[in-house]
């Protein structure tokens, strides 16, 4: 991608960093509305580019491999909302469609697979921004306070609009570099991939669904919960084997 | 100060301002800040002299975190109480300060056992199983819904808490906490039970393609270091562990 094309998407990647910023705002400053999970927030990032389908394809997965963590206390936060949103512009504008998950096998499977792990690496990297922006916020609440000492209850307003602004410009800077990195290096580094790798890359998306379902039984699995767990698993098994005679006959 | 039923005019600022208690989150004091500045139009309007206004806002910067669903239960009480207090000096600032901590943690392990362990994993396993076909609209309504109920919740929990001030406590005594909580964590696991079964049928389908085997193979062992290293890895973590497996199961 030359700098003639990134500048023919610049409306496109605006949106999408206004986006970021929004929904980075959403996952953990204001509202929650959890629109900013990642199986939304792809569609989302997808229907700004015009792909909604990639964006659900790489959404999707990684919802699945979020799903166990668990925003209580002081756990592991990550910071999937920018890398997503731009993995899947920078997708998008290469003309990357990774399709259905868990269905193509070969090329497109591994795409789906060399984005994930795209993503992966920036939640994992952004969990430690995360951090830093949260001590960032401890000052700014110390600096509210003393200028409390002097009568001005404005500079609590103050301190609090610019903790909200740093997360903001955080979720948009997040996504326009992630778009930058994944648009220039990422993905024409994977022409470069040999087959093995691109085979190991195609088996990530499977991976998804099996570290999601090992998350949750650990979550709900006290005796109650393995019944109904099993009962669910038998449920829809017996269902698709009634469905494929049904189809046979 | 007060408009209709008795309630102060300035709660809708204050549930605006609520809804970004987590907005300054700090590791010392949590959500502190959050919670003075949602507070900060009552106490504009409710002509506390300037020393007062002090002790208020120093009375609220201290530590506090509770669940942020929940909170506006607690934050209605709160201007109740701060409200009687200011009047008549009626409510101690020692009840005030016991009635805001006892609360906030009966909030944020209720809030947390219900939305984080329970609804938000069902919801979202809901959204994934909806969209598992290709479709992109249904994860958006799922979600949408779920965001539109809880503003309105969040809402009626400002008013409630003001009405019952105190008496908000006999509310945590409900069963209905529980059986939400009971039906929230059924509902996950038997959607967790949807989840496995549908992986099952996509990847047996996939057994007659070349590279099925491997994948089936892969599924299961990623499964198995899943639930074997769960507690200790977040799943971004994990997929970045499990990569020389993929390369490994490529070889073969």
């Amino acid at each position: 991608m030359n700098p003639v094309e990134i500048a023919a998407w610049w409306p496109q990647i605006a949106a999408t960093a206004l986006l970021g910023a929004l929904l980075v705002l959403d996952d953990t400053a204001y509202a929650q509305t959890w629109l900013s999970q990642p199986v939304c927030g792809g569609v989302l990032a997808g229907l700004v580019w015009g792909h909604p389908g990639a964006g659900l394809a790489l959404g999707l997965t990684v919802q699945l491999l979020s799903l166990g963590n668990l925003p209580v206390g002081q756990a592991f936060v990550g910071e999937r909302v920018g890398p997503l949103l731009g993995a899947v512009g920078a997708a998008s504008a290469a003309g990357w469609n990774p399709g259905l998950p868990f269905g193509g096998p070969g090329a497109e499977a591994g795409r789906l697979g060399w984005l994930l792990l795209a993503v992966a690496l920036g939640s994992c990297l952004g969990d430690r921004l995360v951090r830093w922006e949260r001590v960032w916020h401890t000052r700014l609440v110390a600096g509210a306070m003393r200028g409390l000492r002097e009568g001005r209850l404005e500079v609590l307003e103050r301190a609090h609009r610019s903790s909200l602004a740093g997360v903001a410009i955080r979720g948009a800077l997040t996504t326009l570099a992630v778009w930058g990195l994944v648009a220039l290096l990422w993905i024409p580094a994977f022409s470069r991939l040999p087959d093995r790798v691109v085979a190991a890359l195609a088996l990530l998306p499977w991976f998804a669904p099996a570290v999601a379902i090992g998350s949750l039984v650990e979550l709900y699995g006290s005796r109650a919960g393995a019944r109904w767990i099993a009962g669910g698993a038998a449920g829809t098994l017996a269902l698709a084997w009634t469905l494929a005679r049904l189809g046979a006959s | 100060m007060s408009a209709r039923g008795g309630r102060p005019d300035d709660l809708h600022g204050i549930y605006r301002r609520s809804l970004g208690l987590q907005g300054s989150w700090n590791p010392e004091r949590m959500q502190n800040l959050g919670l003075a500045v949602a507070l900060l139009p009552w106490l504009r309007r409710s002509g506390a002299a300037p020393a007062e206004a002090r002790r208020f806002c120093r009375r609220h910067l201290e530590f506090f975190n509770t669940n942020p669903y929940c909170a506006n239960l607690l934050l209605g009480g709160l201007v109740r109480l701060e409200a009687e207090n200011l009047r008549d000096g009626a409510t101690p600032v020692r009840t005030l300060t016991m009635f805001k901590d006892s609360l906030g943690r009966a909030l944020a392990s209720l809030g947390d056992q219900f939305l984080w362990l329970g609804l938000q994993p069902a919801l979202m396993l809901l959204a994934v199983l909806s969209a598992w076909p290709g479709l992109v609209w249904p994860p958006l309504l799922v979600v949408g819904l779920f965001a539109v109920t809880q503003l309105l919740l969040r809402r009626r929990a400002l008013l409630v808490g003001y009405d019952l001030g105190l008496d908000i406590v006999d509310l945590l005594g409900s069963p209905r906490w529980h059986r939400a909580i009971w039906t929230a964590k059924r509902a996950g696991a038997l959607l967790t039970g949807v989840l496995a079964g549908m992986t099952v049928v996509s990847s047996w389908s996939r057994l007659g393609d070349p590279g099925g085997t491997t994948t089936v193979l892969g599924t299961a062992l990623a499964m198995a270091a899943a639930l074997f290293l769960r507690r200790r890895w977040p799943g971004e973590g994990l997929l970045l562990a499990l990569v020389p497996l993929a390369l490994l199961l490529s070889c073969l």
